[in-house]
C-alpha cells in the first residue's frame, strides 16, 4: 500500500503518474486512450505498468467525461422546475447574440425540452421574505408526471432561492418520496448566487450530467474492484482540489475542468520547486491552448465557464483560458488574401496532413515539420512516422497563393499561431494589471515546447520552465493536488453600515460548512482556510475579489478598514482608478478550504552522463534560413548542463526548440530553464 | 493584399487593437453603475487614428457604429487638433453634432506618444438618466431636444488630467440620480485609460512608424474586402417603400420610409429621399442613426469577418435629406429614432434586396426595443431611482432556418437585466416572464417568438414612460411568409381584472409611446413583444418542424392546423393522408 497514482484520461493518451512512497521513486505510464471505453485504457495502463492493485494506496483521477457528455449532448432526460410564471427564463435567456452581424447564427439551447419545464406556485422576494408559500400539491402532481414521462433528472431553480432555500429543499423532499431514483439538483446548492438564468443554466447542466457521470464513476469503481482494488479513489474538481467519487456524482458541474486543471496544479508545484511564484501555465495540444495564471503561488480563480456560448456554467474554478490553437490548427487564406491560422483544427483525426490519415489542410504541425523543428521519426513517442512530403505539397499550394517561399509561409503560420496564443495570455495577465516581466512560462502538452521560447520573448516574460515530466504533466499534477472545498454566500453589506457581528457570523457558518464538507469528502487532517470577500462600489454590478491576509483574523474596525483599502488598491490595479469617498458594498463571502495531502518530493537528477547520442539537423529560422542545429535527447541530459541555441531537445512526446542565442540550463531536478533574451 | 505589406504584423496589430477595444468594454461592464451598462452592455468602444478615422472597434452595440465615426471626426474638427492636450477627456452628447440621440454620451481621449497625438480612445454609451422631462431619458411625446435632457457640445470634462469641476457640477446637478451618473461617467473615463495603456504598450513593442503604416493598411484591407463583397451584389437599383413607424407619439399616424439602393460595381448608394417629413414627436433619426442603420444592414448581408473600421465605410454613400425622419433638423426631438426607426431601415434594406440576395436576408424582425423608463423613490431606501430597460423580440424567418426567439433587435446587442437584479434595485415585482406562444409569423421558416413581461408596482407611485413599436404595423413576412404578431403595452389598474391598452387606461394619444404616466401601488404592466415575420409560404413547412412546434408548445395545435393546413392524429403526429385531403380542398 505505498503507491499513489494520478490518472489523466485524454483524447489521445491515457497517462499514469505513479509515486512510490516506500522508495521515494516516481515513474510514468502512457497508453493509447480508448474513447469508446475510457476505463479499459486505465486498466490497460495499470497492467502495462505491472502495478499490483494491492500496492495502490490512492488513485487520483482527472477526466473529461463531464465536458464530453455536454458537448455530445448525451445526458439525462432532464426536467426543469421553477417559480410560477418563469419557465421560459431559460429560453428567453439574456437576449443578446454571439455575433453582431450574423443572420445564420442559432440561439443556443439548454439540454432540456420545453415540454419538460414546469412551474410551481411559490414566491420569495429580494429580501428573502416569502410572498407565497409553496403549493405542495403542485409538487406532488409534478412528481407523478415525471414518473409517467420517465424523467431521469430534475433541476429546480426558484427565484431568490439563494436567500430562502426552504422551498427548493421541500420540493426535493416531496420528489424523493415519489421518485427515489431520480437525480435532483437544487439551484441554491449548485450556485447560491443571484441572476436566475445563470443559476438555472448551471443547475440544469448539473442535473443533466448526473446519470452519465454516475455511470462513469460506477464503471470505473467496478472495473478497479474486479481487479481487487479497494483503496481510495479521488477525482479532480474544476476548483483545483480533489474529492471522493461519491461527491462528484452529487455535483458533476464541479468537474467540468477536471481534465485541464491537473496541468495548472503541476505548474504551481514546479513553481515551488524552481522558486518561482509567478507563473503562466501553458498547455498546447492538438486542438487547443489552455493558459492559466499563478500569482504569488496561487492560481487565479474564475466564477464559471461557457463551453457553448450563452450556456453559462457557474462554479468556483481555476481560471483556464482556452483558445483554438494547437498543432492541428489549420492555415487558410481569407477573402482579403490574408494568411490566417485557426480556430478550426484538424484535431487528431484526420489530424495534420503529415499524419497521412487523410487530412488535406495545412496545419501548424506541418509547418513545424517543414522547418525541421519536428523529427518525423520521433513523434508522439515514435508511435507513427510523419510524412514530410505531404506537408511540403500542401504548404506549397498555400505559399503560391501568397507569393512566398514554402519556408517563409511556414514561418508565417508559426508566427500567427504564436500571436493568437500571446493574445490569450495577455487577457489573463497584462490586461488584468500584471507585469509580464515578473512571470515565468511553464510549457507542457505535446506541442507547446516547440513554441514556448518564442512566446516568452513576444510577451517579454522572465523565462521559461520546461518541466521534467511535461509529457505526463497533468497526471503528475493530479498526484500533487490537495483536497479543496469552496463555499460562498451572497450577503449584501455597505461600508457605511458595517455590521461586524454579521461578518463574523457569516464567515463562521461558511467555515463550519466548508470543514464539514471537506470531512465528508474524506479529508482527515486540519485544513487551511482562505477568506475572500467580493466587493464593489455601491452601484456597480460586478465585484472584485479580495483575499483577506492572514493578519485579518478577527473583524474589528481596524481590520475592516484595511480590507476596504485592499479593495481600492485592487480596483485601481484593474481599472486605473478608485473612488475614495464612495460607499463600498460587500456582496459575497467566500471560503476556500484546502486540505494538504502527502506528496512526493522532487527527485534529483544524476550528474553522470549516460551517453552522448547527439546528432545534427537543419532547422529553419526567420531571416537566417537553415542552420545546423544540435539535437539533444532529454533523457541524456544531466544536472547543471548548459545548452545553447539554436538546437532542439527531443523527448518522447514533445520537442523543445531554442532559437539562436537562447540558452537553457538543466536544473538539479531535470527541468529546463530557458533564458529567452 | 499589397505585396510589400508584412501580413503578419498587419494581423497582429489588427487583432491587438480589437482585443484592446474589447478590454475597454469589459472594464466598462465591470465598473459601471447602471444596469443598462453592466447588464445591458449598451455602449461601444473604439480606437481612432490621429485623423479621427476608426481603426478598431469591439462588438458591443451596433447602434453606435455609424454615429461614433461622425462624433469623433467632427469633435476633432470643432475643437481643433492643436487644442487637445495630454490627459484631456472630451465629453459630448449633442445629437446635432453626429450623435445617435441625446442620452448617448461620448467620451474621447487623445493618446500622446512623445508629445504627439497618435490616436483617440473613444467610448460611447447610453446614460440611463439625463435629466429632461422624464426619468430614464425616454419621453415618448417630446417635441424638442430641450425636453429630452441636458445637452453638452464637445467640452473638456477632464483638462490635462484634472477634473473640470464646473462641467461635473453642471452634469450632476441636472440629472435625477447623480450618484449613478457619476459612477457611470467614471467607468467610461476609466475604460479610456485601459485602452490608452494597452495602445502605448503596442507602440513600445513596435515603433510609431510601423503602427502608423499598419493602421492605414488595416483600413485598406477592410476597404478592399468590403468592395469585393459589394461586387458580388448584382448591379442595379433596388427600392423599398413602407411604413417606418406606427406613429410619433404626438400624432397617431404612421410615417413612411423610402430607400433607393444603387449598386454600382464596388460602391453602393443608399438614398432615403422621399421618406416622411420630420415628425413632431421624438421618432426622428439623426444622420448618425441613419448611417449606423445603413452600415448595420450592410454588415449583416456581407461577410462579418471583415474588421469594422473606417475602410468598410468608404465604398458607401448615404443620402438623407435634412428635415425628414431620417435626418432631423435642430431642435427636433430624436430620442426614439435610434431605437425604433433604426431596425426598420435595416429591414427596409433587406426587403429591397431580398430578390437579389434571398439567402442573405431575413424577414422583418419584431422591430422594437420596447423601452420602458421608470422613476420614483424606492420605499425601502428612500433613494431616488431611474431605470431604462429594453426588451427583445422574435427575429424574422431566414433562408432554410426559422427566426430566433426573443433576441435584442439588430441595432443593439443588449442583454436584459436579470429579474433578481431588477427586483433588488427597483420597487417592482414580476408576475411572469414567458414566450408568447403563437406570436411568430408563420411560414416555411417561421419567425421567432416574442415574449411578455408582467410586473406589479410596489411603491406608492411610479413614473412611467414607454417607447414601443410594431403596436400597429405588423412585422412583414417574405416570399409568402405571414407577418409576426404585434407588440403591446397593457395595464391592469390595482384591483382591476383585465389588462387594457394605454389609450383606454390613461387616455394617451398613442398606445406605444407616451411619457410620465403616474402609476400606483398594485397596478400591473404587461409588456408584450412582437414576433418575427415568416419566410416562404406556410404550406411548404416540413411536417417534422410543425410537430415539434406543437409538442414543445411554441404553437398550439389549433393554430398549427389553421395556419399550416394540417391534420393531427391522436398521437399529435401529422396525418399525411388527411392533410393532403384538407389541402386539396383549400386550393
Amino acid at each position: 500500500m505505498t503507491l499513489k497514482v494520478g490518472i489523466d484520461v485524454g483524447g489521445t493518451f491515457t497517462d499514469l503518474m505513479v509515486f512510490d512512497s516506500e522508495n521515494k521513486k516516481s515513474f510514468a505510464i502512457k497508453v493509447s486512450s480508448n474513447p469508446k471505453n475510457p476505463i479499459e485504457a486505465v486498466l490497460n495502463a495499470i497492467q502495462f505498468g505491472n502495478l499490483k492493485m494491492s500496492d495502490i494506496e490512492t488513485i487520483i483521477h482527472g477526466t473529461t467525461v463531464a465536458t464530453n457528455s455536454l458537448l455530445e449532448k448525451k445526458g439525462a432526460r432532464t426536467a426543469f422546475v421553477c417559480t410560477k410564471g418563469f419557465t421560459d427564463v431559460i429560453f428567453i435567456q439574456r437576449m443578446n447574440r454571439k455575433h453582431h452581424y450574423d443572420l445564420k447564427w442559432d440561439k443556443p439551447k439548454l439540454p432540456v425540452k420545453r415540454r419538460y419545464c414546469f412551474d410551481i406556485d411559490e414566491r420569495v422576494n429580494y429580501k428573502g421574505e416569502v410572498l407565497k408559500e409553496l403549493n405542495e400539491n403542485d409538487v406532488v402532481k409534478l412528481a407523478k408526471i415525471f414518473k409517467r414521462e420517465k424523467i431521469e433528472a430534475v433541476a429546480v431553480c426558484c427565484l431568490f432561492s439563494y436567500l430562502h432555500p426552504n422551498h427548493e429543499i421541500r420540493i426535493r423532499e416531496i420528489f424523493k418520496n415519489v421518485l427515489p431514483d431520480v437525480k435532483i439538483s437544487l439551484s441554491h446548492e449548485v450556485f447560491p448566487r443571484w441572476r436566475e438564468y445563470e443559476r438555472a443554466s448551471t443547475t440544469i447542466i448539473d442535473a443533466f450530467l448526473k446519470p452519465s457521470v454516475s455511470l462513469y464513476v460506477k464503471n470505473l469503481q467496478n472495473g478497479l474492484k474486479k481487479n481487487e482494488f479497494n483503496s481510495n479513489l479521488l477525482m479532480m474538481k474544476s476548483n483545483g482540489g480533489v474529492t471522493d467519487f461519491n461527491s462528484v456524482t452529487e455535483r458533476p458541474s464541479d468537474i467540468i475542468l477536471s481534465g485541464p486543471v491537473g496541468g495548472v496544479i503541476a505548474s504551481q508545484y514546479i513553481g515551488k520547486v524552481t522558486n518561482r511564484k509567478n507563473l503562466i501555465s501553458a498547455d498546447m495540444g492538438g486542438t487547443s491552448f489552455d493558459v492559466s495564471l499563478i500569482y504569488n503561488g496561487k492560481f487565479a480563480r474564475s466564477k464559471g465557464v461557457e463551453l457553448e456560448w450563452g450556456i453559462p456554467i457557474r462554479t468556483s474554478m481555476v481560471e483556464v483560458k482556452t483558445i483554438g490553437a494547437g498543432g492541428g490548427s489549420i492555415a487558410w487564406i481569407d477573402k482579403g488574401g490574408l494568411l490566417r491560422v485557426g480556430p478550426e483544427s484538424a484535431g487528431s483525426n484526420p489530424g495534420p496532413v503529415c499524419y497521412d490519415r487523410g487530412g488535406d489542410k495545412p496545419t501548424v504541425t506541418d509547418a513545424n515539420l517543414i522547418l525541421g523543428r519536428l523529427n518525423p521519426e520521433n513523434f508522439a513517442g515514435g508511435n507513427f512516422k510523419l510524412n514530410k512530403e505531404l506537408s511540403y505539397n500542401i504548404v506549397d499550394k498555400l505559399a503560391n497563393k501568397i507569393n512566398k517561399s514554402i519556408y517563409e509561409t511556414s514561418i508565417d503560420i508559426i508566427k500567427l499561431v504564436n500571436w493568437n496564443m500571446v493574445n490569450a495570455i495577455r487577457l489573463i495577465s497584462i490586461d488584468k494589471g500584471f507585469d509580464p516581466r515578473n512571470f515565468s512560462l511553464v510549457s507542457f502538452g505535446g506541442a507547446c515546447s516547440a513554441h514556448c521560447a518564442e512566446l516568452a520573448k513576444l510577451l517579454d516574460l522572465k523565462d521559461v520552465v520546461v518541466p521534467i515530466n511535461q509529457g505526463v504533466f497533468s497526471a503528475f499534477g493530479l498526484n500533487m493536488s490537495d483536497m479543496r472545498v469552496d463555499v460562498s454566500k451572497t450577503a449584501n453589506m455597505r461600508s457605511d453600515f458595517i455590521d461586524l457581528k454579521q461578518i463574523k457570523s457569516v464567515f463562521k457558518t461558511l467555515e463550519k460548512n466548508s470543514l464539514n464538507q471537506i470531512k465528508n469528502e474524506g479529508y482527515t487532517g486540519l485544513p487551511k482556510l482562505y477568506k475572500i470577500l467580493e466587493m464593489r462600489y455601491l452601484g456597480q454590478n460586478y465585484g472584485v475579489d479580495v483575499t483577506l491576509p492572514d493578519s485579518v483574523t478577527n473583524f474589528d474596525e481596524k481590520s475592516i478598514k484595511k480590507v476596504f483599502e485592499l479593495f481600492a488598491l485592487e480596483h485601481k490595479k484593474l481599472y486605473g482608478y478608485d473612488l475614495p469617498n464612495e460607499i463600498v458594498e460587500i456582496v459575497n463571502f467566500h471560503i476556500s478550504c484546502i486540505g494538504k495531502t502527502k506528496k512526493s518530493a522532487p527527485e534529483k537528477l544524476g550528474n553522470i552522463k549516460k551517453s552522448t547520442r547527439r546528432s545534427k539537423r537543419k532547422i529553419y529560422f526567420e531571416k537566417k534560413g537553415f542552420l545546423d542545429c544540435d539535437v539533444y535527447l532529454r533523457d541524456d541530459l544531466v544536472r547543471n548542463q548548459k545548452i545553447s541555441g539554436p538546437c532542439v531537445i527531443e523527448e518522447n512526446n514533445s520537442v523543445t526548440l531554442l532559437h539562436p542565442n537562447q540558452k537553457t540550463i538543466v536544473d538539479e531536478y531535470g527541468n529546463l530553464i530557458i533564458n529567452v533574451n | 493584399m499589397k505585396s510589400n505589406v508584412d501580413q503578419i504584423t498587419l494581423q497582429v496589430i489588427n487583432n491587438y487593437l480589437i482585443t484592446t477595444a474589447r478590454e475597454m468594454g469589459i472594464a466598462m461592464m465591470n465598473t459601471s453603475y447602471s444596469p443598462l451598462f453592466n447588464e445591458g452592455l449598451d455602449f461601444s468602444c473604439a480606437i481612432f487614428d490621429e485623423k479621427g478615422e476608426m481603426i478598431a472597434q469591439a462588438e458591443f452595440c451596433p447602434a453606435h457604429l455609424g454615429a461614433i465615426v461622425y462624433i469623433t471626426e467632427w469633435t476633432i474638427q470643432e475643437i481643433g487638433i492643436e487644442n487637445f492636450k495630454k490627459g484631456d477627456v472630451v465629453l459630448h452628447n449633442d445629437p446635432f453634432r453626429g450623435g445617435c440621440h441625446l442620452p448617448e454620451f461620448t467620451v474621447i481621449k487623445p493618446v500622446f506618444f512623445k508629445g504627439e497625438i497618435i490616436a483617440f480612445m473613444c467610448v460611447i454609451g447610453h446614460m440611463t438618466e439625463v435629466g429632461g422631462m422624464v426619468p430614464g431619458g425616454f419621453a415618448g411625446d417630446a417635441t424638442e431636444v430641450f425636453q429630452e435632457g441636458i445637452r453638452f457640445p464637445p467640452v473638456k470634462i477632464i483638462n490635462q488630467g484634472k477634473d473640470n469641476e464646473d462641467i461635473w457640477n453642471i452634469l450632476l446637478s441636472n440629472v435625477r440620480t447623480p450618484r449613478y451618473s457619476y459612477g457611470d461617467m467614471k467607468a467610461m473615463i476609466g475604460s479610456l485609460h485601459v485602452g490608452e495603456r494597452s495602445l502605448l504598450e503596442l507602440i513600445n513593442r513596435y515603433d510609431l512608424k510601423t503602427f502608423r503604416f499598419m493602421k492605414e493598411e488595416i483600413k485598406n484591407y477592410s476597404e478592399v474586402r468590403m468592395r469585393n463583397e459589394i461586387k458580388n451584389i448584382p448591379n442595379g437599383v433596388y427600392n423599398y417603400e413602407g411604413y417606418a413607424i406606427d406613429n410619433d407619439g404626438v400624432v397617431d399616424e404612421p410615417l413612411k420610409l423610402k430607400v433607393k439602393i444603387i449598386v454600382d460595381n464596388d460602391e453602393m448608394i443608399f438614398d432615403y429621399s422621399g421618406s416622411a417629413e420630420q415628425a413632431r414627436g421624438p421618432v426622428n433619426c439623426t444622420y448618425g442613426v441613419t448611417a449606423s442603420a445603413t452600415y448595420n444592414a450592410l454588415f449583416h448581408i456581407t461577410d462579418n469577418d471583415i474588421p469594422s473600421n473606417h475602410g468598410c465605410y468608404k465604398p458607401v454613400k448615404i443620402i438623407a435629406p435634412p428635415g425628414t425622419i431620417v435626418n432631423v433638423e435642430y431642435p427636433g426631438a430624436s430620442v426614439g429614432g435610434n431605437s425604433e426607426i433604426h431596425p426598420h431601415i435595416i429591414m427596409g434594406i433587406y426587403s429591397a434586396l431580398k430578390e437579389a440576395l434571398p439567402e442573405r436576408v431575413s424577414a422583418f424582425d419584431g422591430g422594437t426595443s420596447e423601452l420602458l423608463a421608470i422613476g420614483g423613490v424606492h420605499p425601502d431606501t428612500n433613494e431616488v431611482f431611474a431605470n431604462l430597460s429594453n426588451e427583445g423580440c422574435g427575429w424574422g424567418g431566414r433562408y432554410k432556418k426559422d427566426g430566433n426567439d426573443a433576441l435584442c433587435i439588430p441595432n443593439g446587442n443588449c442583454a436584459i437585466a436579470p429579474i433578481e437584479v431588477l427586483e433588488g434595485r427597483y420597487p417592482i415585482l414580476h408576475k411572469s416572464f414567458a414566450l408568447n406562444e403563437n406570436s411568430c409569423g408563420h411560414g416555411e421558416n417561421r419567425g421567432g417568438l416574442g415574449y411578455s413581461r408582467e410586473i406589479e408596482i410596489l411603491s406608492d407611485e411610479i413614473r412611467v414612460s414607454a417607447f414601443i413599436e410594431r403596436n400597429v404595423i405588423e412585422p412583414e413576412g417574405f416570399f409568402g411568409g405571414k407577418p409576426g404578431k404585434r407588440s403591446g403595452f397593457l395595464v391592469k389598474k390595482n384591483k382591476g381584472k383585465k389588462y387594457n391598452d394605454m389609450k383606454n387606461s390613461f387616455g394617451t394619444v398613442c398606445n406605444g409611446k407616451f411619457s410620465d404616466i403616474y402609476m400606483l401601488k398594485g397596478d400591473c404592466i404587461k409588456l408584450v413583444t412582437s414576433g418575427g415575420g415568416g419566410y416562404g409560404p406556410p404550406n411548404k413547412r416540413e411536417f417534422e418542424k410543425i410537430e415539434n412546434d406543437v409538442s414543445e408548445g411554441y404553437i398550439s395545435k389549433k393554430i398549427a392546423e389553421r395556419e399550416y393546413l394540417v391534420c393531427f392524429d391522436k398521437f399529435n403526429k401529422i396525418d399525411k393522408k388527411e392533410t393532403k385531403l384538407l389541402r386539396s380542398k383549400n386550393k
